[in-house]
């Protein structure tokens, strides 16, 4: 889900996740057919995310019930589920943040925003911690 | 470089590396790789199949590749993002070597046992829009003789 430039989300102490797993759908670009381990580039966000990468919140939407959304009631394309917790979001010095949409009251997100110059380094940490679950479903 | 002429990837008449095989550190190692096929996957999952952005980052990707297998002998995975970011992704041992073709080509090698990237792609005159084939073949050779 990209975000607009004037729907920036006030992301303060109030909305800060302490103790949640974050469900990511994994576009199938990002996966190669026969190998479990997709481009580290989901945990990413993209210029459109603005620096904010969407995630669902496990517990508002079970893995299953997030895989669904996405294919079904997004209509986006997936490949499957992976998840980090905002332990291992910690771990990389960022926070992640409640932040209910129209129609998505399990949309949270992961702020890049203080650690954007080091995108790579965290997007390969959080795919390894990511990986080290297993996928939550693989389409 | 190395692997071409060790015999460790086998190549079609025209010198076109069709098979990757007896790379006991690699992990991609006895795959079938197919560029041209993996290329038009991606168009076909991409977003909008008909974004010519996603076209541009395809076409370029392929041209740039086709030299870096054939030099390094090494298939890498490809992937996209949903902004046609493309990826070209090697993994060997514990060490990624991982080159994006996006508004410029930029590569890194992030050491798994380390957290940290240890490398990164580094081009003589700076335009990193014009990385040729040859200096990612070199860069990727470098690290998988290393390993």
């Amino acid at each position: 889900m990209s975000i607009q430039p004037d729907e920036l989300p006030e992301l303060d102490e109030a909305t800060r996740l302490t103790s949640e797993t974050l469900l990511r759908n994994v576009h199938p670009s990002y996966v190669e057919k026969g190998f479990d381990e997709p481009s580290p580039m989901i945990f990413s966000p993209t210029q459109t995310d603005l620096g904010l990468l969407s995630v669902d919140r496990e517990s508002r939407r079970t893995a299953v019930e997030s895989f669904l959304f996405r294919r079904d009631v997004m209509q986006r394309k997936t490949a499957g589920v992976l998840a980090v917790t905002t332990e291992h979001v910690a771990e990389v010095l960022l926070e992640a943040h409640e932040n209910e949409v129209d129609g998505n009251d399990a949309h949270a997100v992961i702020d890049f925003r203080p650690r954007l110059a080091e995108r790579e380094v965290i997007r390969e940490t959080l795919l390894k911690r990511a990986l080290e679950q297993g996928w939550q479903v693989r389409a | 470089m190395a692997f071409a002429a060790s015999g460790r990837g086998e190549f079609d008449g025209a010198g076109r590396l069709k098979r990757v095989t007896h790379l006991s550190d690699f992990t991609q190692v006895d795959r079938t790789f197919d560029l041209e096929g993996r290329v038009a996957e991606l168009r076909q999952l991409a977003e909008d199949p008909n974004d010519p952005l996603a076209s541009l980052r395809l076409n370029r990707a392929r041209d740039v590749l086709q030299t870096v297998v054939h030099r390094a002998g090494l298939a890498p995975l490809i992937f996209m993002s949903e902004d046609y970011d493309v990826e070209a992704r090697w993994i060997i041992g514990h060490t990624v070597v991982s080159v994006t073709f996006s508004d410029a080509i930029r590569g890194y090698v992030f050491d798994r046992e380390t957290e940290q990237i240890v490398d990164r792609l580094a081009l003589d005159d700076g335009r990193q829009d014009i990385v040729p084939g040859w200096a990612i073949a070199d860069f990727l050779s470098r690290w998988n003789s290393d390993s």
